[in-house]
């Protein structure tokens, strides 16, 4: 050994001081129990008014159907476009919210946490700006995803799973970390997101206490140079420190409970998106025979064949397996204190494959054959599906004791206006959605005045296009400007933009309460 | 004597008054040297307006933090160490390629390699050889400008230097940096030979203090007869140091 007892026994005792020093990173409470961010981005327009944007919030607005499958109102599209479920609170929202699933907790749990944001103007049409836009209200500005980041000392300040053009940008240079795309069930993103920590650590000092208790001596030395030299970087030997920590307590507890997670949301997403026919009251409870031709029931690009049901689309038995891989990587990553900040995608219908008349068939991810029924039943299936992952995670965030600092934002690039006929429904930059799910929020709440009647032929009806009203003295629509200062005031990260409003206050009691309580049909 | 003339003698004596104590003053060189290179209880270091009739309570307070080496850099001192033209792709894999942890977006022109020389003497054309040295993809054009350190950045950078003193043609040339005898005789481990592993790492910067010294001595059991694994340990410790990665 190349040093006496005395010494050994001294570097031993030294060695056990620095790792107390250093134990447990994730279990750092700042880092466990600081501010975590979930921003789910669905790609294209999913047609919001099935999900999160409350048609009739307080249930009595006006209210014009317009072109929300008025063939087909009688027997189906009435009941997936009213708000006719009713939150603890009373705020009325889409009917999907009452579709709850054995074995999660009842979507009402999450709605006791939930601030709906409609009506806000995205501005522009475009499918890849107004996706940036979720995040970086100011194209090429801060993200709020970066200003959460920022006020972390997580090991990983964010993971980007959406992995499309990442739009995470950090006032303080942090570093975002992308997992590769594609994520799926033949993937494990924790242990790619890991692997910083998992692939080092095997030379021959790390298992011997002397050894490494010299090199931190030597370190120390250094670090002193440094400060005398008036070059040291604040963090710099924090963040070697933590690094390896997670090195050598090795981090093979996050990546090992990966499959049990993994299944954990397959089993949700898929009973979610296969119900037993009949069993949702109200929601396609009888059975809809198909016309091969009829537009009614067109589904993507391609007319459907003759089919007894239209139910029996789903035959086969959807899957969204990339879904429960983001989810489950959100969960384990963010509740163990790893990450701060987790950009994600959800799939929608993206890729879902449907067997009309036995013959299987993908669904594309743009919806512009909103307003038919079969559409509206996939879509809300598929919403069912998020609602479920999300109160899935919300369950976990509360048994791990983070909940009541995590904020969930969904986005998508615009909401989607409706057609009778299901010939295309278009674009709704104008008619966009937030919502935002967190334990800081006391109770259902909805802000955002919309139009009754945009008075467009093509597209009438109440779909959420952005009214003004008045907000702190300005009499206008909302803007992504507003949600990313509600969200930053919520987190207490450094504001990214210059203007617009947070739209939500103190409570006095720990809670955020919405401080505009306007949401009407104008 | 005319206005103008007055003017002319009289401007370079406002000058000299008012610029000079901004000019060179070899005491005051000194005096900076020795507070930056000396430790606790040396002259702090001082603003030229502190000079004369600016008192303690006026003094701006001001705060600076050193950028943090983008991978270039990280780069090229990692190779110039160790790389003995064969282990390129260990800081390429951990460094290069890591855009978003060790910063600054992929330049296209990274991407280009020249190729020999011709019969002739003159360079042949410039190929492209896509993703190479930097994958030109949206990821890496986002990376940041100026980089930070990060828990995962000090962990890649921990692998890295793992990798490389346990790779042995690239551990060999870095001993041979210190010793031109090795690794047939390994160089003993005297301060000289410390210091100049040091300055490997942390080039054109004066020497450590001697706390530095005899905390690495403590890595060798015998200065004079050093086994490989504790010049290992010597150099893993300069590497993962970081504030070599300071500019």
């Amino acid at each position: 050994m190349m040093m006496g007892l005395p010494i050994n026994v001294l570097m031993a005792a030294l060695e056990s001081i620095i790792n107390q020093a250093h134990a447990g990173v994730l279990d750092n409470p700042s880092n466990k129990y600081g501010v975590k961010l979930v921003q789910i981005i669905m790609p294209g327009g999913p047609p919001r008014w099935m999900f999160d944007l409350p048609l009739t919030p307080n249930g009595n607005d006006q209210f014009m159907a317009g072109s929300f499958g008025n063939a087909l109102q009688a027997d189906t599209t009435t009941n997936v476009v009213h708000s006719s479920f009713k939150s603890r609170n009373g705020l009325h929202v889409p009917p999907v919210w009452g579709m709850n699933l054995a074995g999660v907790s009842p979507f009402q749990s999450l709605l006791d946490n939930a601030l709906f944001l409609r009506g806000v103007d995205g501005e522009i049409d475009n499918h890849d700006l107004n996706r940036v836009r979720a995040d970086q209200p100011v194209l090429g500005g801060q993200s709020i995803s970066g200003s959460i980041a920022d006020i972390s000392s997580n090991p990983i300040a964010a993971i980007d799973m959406l992995n499309r053009n990442s739009t995470f940008i950090s006032k303080n240079n942090k570093a975002v970390s992308f997992v590769d795309s594609g994520v799926n069930g033949n993937t494990n993103p924790v242990s790619r997101a890991m692997q910083p920590f998992t692939q080092g650590g095997k030379v021959f000092y790390r298992a011997q206490p002397g050894w490494n208790a010299a090199i931190e001596q030597a370190l120390d030395q250094l670090d002193l140079y440094a400060k005398n030299l008036n070059s040291a970087k604040s963090g710099l030997r924090e963040n070697y420190a933590a690094a390896d920590s997670l090195i050598k307590e090795g981090v093979t507890a996050l990546t090992d409970r990966w499959t049990g997670v993994y299944n954990k949301y397959l089993g949700v997403i898929d009973a979610a998106l296969n119900p037993t026919k009949g069993s949702l009251p109200g929601f396609f409870d009888k059975v809809i025979p198909v016309t091969a031709g009829d537009n009614r029931f067109r589904l993507s690009d391609t007319a459907m064949p003759n089919m007894t049901d239209l139910r029996d689309l789903t035959s086969r038995g959807l899957q969204r397996r990339g879904d429960a891989a983001t989810f489950a990587a959100a969960e384990i990553l963010l509740t163990s204190g790893a990450v701060s900040t987790v950009i994600m995608g959800w799939g929608g219908t993206n890729n879902i494959a449907l067997s009309p008349g036995g013959n299987t068939m993908g669904l594309g991810h743009d919806q512009h054959t909103t307003g038919s029924a079969a559409m509206s039943l996939v879509m809300n299936l598929a919403y069912r599906s998020l609602i479920a992952s999300m109160t899935t995670f919300m369950d976990a965030s509360k048994a791990a004791g983070t909940w009541n600092k995590t904020i969930i934002q969904t986005g998508s690039e615009f909401n989607r206006n409706p057609r009778t006929d299901a010939s295309g429904a278009d674009h709704a930059p104008n008619a966009s959605t937030v919502s935002i799910y967190s334990g800081m929020i006391n109770g259902a709440a909805c802000v955002g005045n919309v139009v009754t009647d945009p008075g467009n032929n093509n597209y009438r009806g109440t779909y959420g296009v952005s009214a003004n009203f008045q907000i702190e003295g300005e009499n206008r629509k909302l803007r992504f400007n507003d949600v990313a200062r509600t969200i930053t005031a919520m987190a207490g990260s450094p504001d990214i933009v210059t203007n617009g409003v947070s739209l939500m206050k103190p409570d006095g009691t720990g809670g955020w309460v919405p401080k505009l309580k306007v949401a009407n049909n104008v | 004597m005319s206005k103008s003339k007055y003017t002319l003698l009289i401007l370079p004596a406002v000058t000299i008054l008012c610029f000079q104590n901004c000019s060179m003053h070899a005491d005051n060189e000194k005096t900076m040297e020795n507070s930056v290179f000396t430790y606790p209880g040396a002259q702090q270091p001082h603003e030229d307006r502190e000079h004369g009739v600016v008192g303690e309570q006026a003094k701006r307070k001001t705060t600076s933090q050193a950028l943090v080496a983008d991978r270039a850099y990280v780069d090229s001192a990692l190779a110039e160490i160790f790389n003995n033209g064969n282990d390129l792709n260990i800081i390429n894999n951990s460094v290069v390629n890591n855009v978003s942890a060790f910063g600054t977006p992929c330049s296209l022109y990274m991407d280009y390699a020249t190729s020999a020389r011709n019969a002739n003497g003159q360079e042949n054309e410039t190929r492209f050889d896509s993703g190479t040295r930097c994958a030109v993809d949206t990821q890496s054009l986002n990376a940041p400008i100026n980089p930070d350190s990060q828990v995962t950045r000090e962990a890649y950078l921990s692998f890295t230097c793992e990798s490389l003193i346990e790779n042995t043609a690239a551990m060999d040339n870095g001993l041979r940096r210190i010793a031109s005898t090795a690794p047939a005789v390994l160089p003993p481990a005297t301060d000289a030979n410390i210091l100049k592993l040091f300055s490997l790492f942390y080039r054109y910067k004066p020497a450590p203090q001697a706390g530095f010294f005899q905390a690495m001595r403590v890595l060798f059991a015998n200065s004079n007869t050093p086994t490989r694994d504790e010049w290992k340990a010597a150099f893993y410790t300069l590497c993962v140091s970081g504030h070599w990665q300071l500019n």
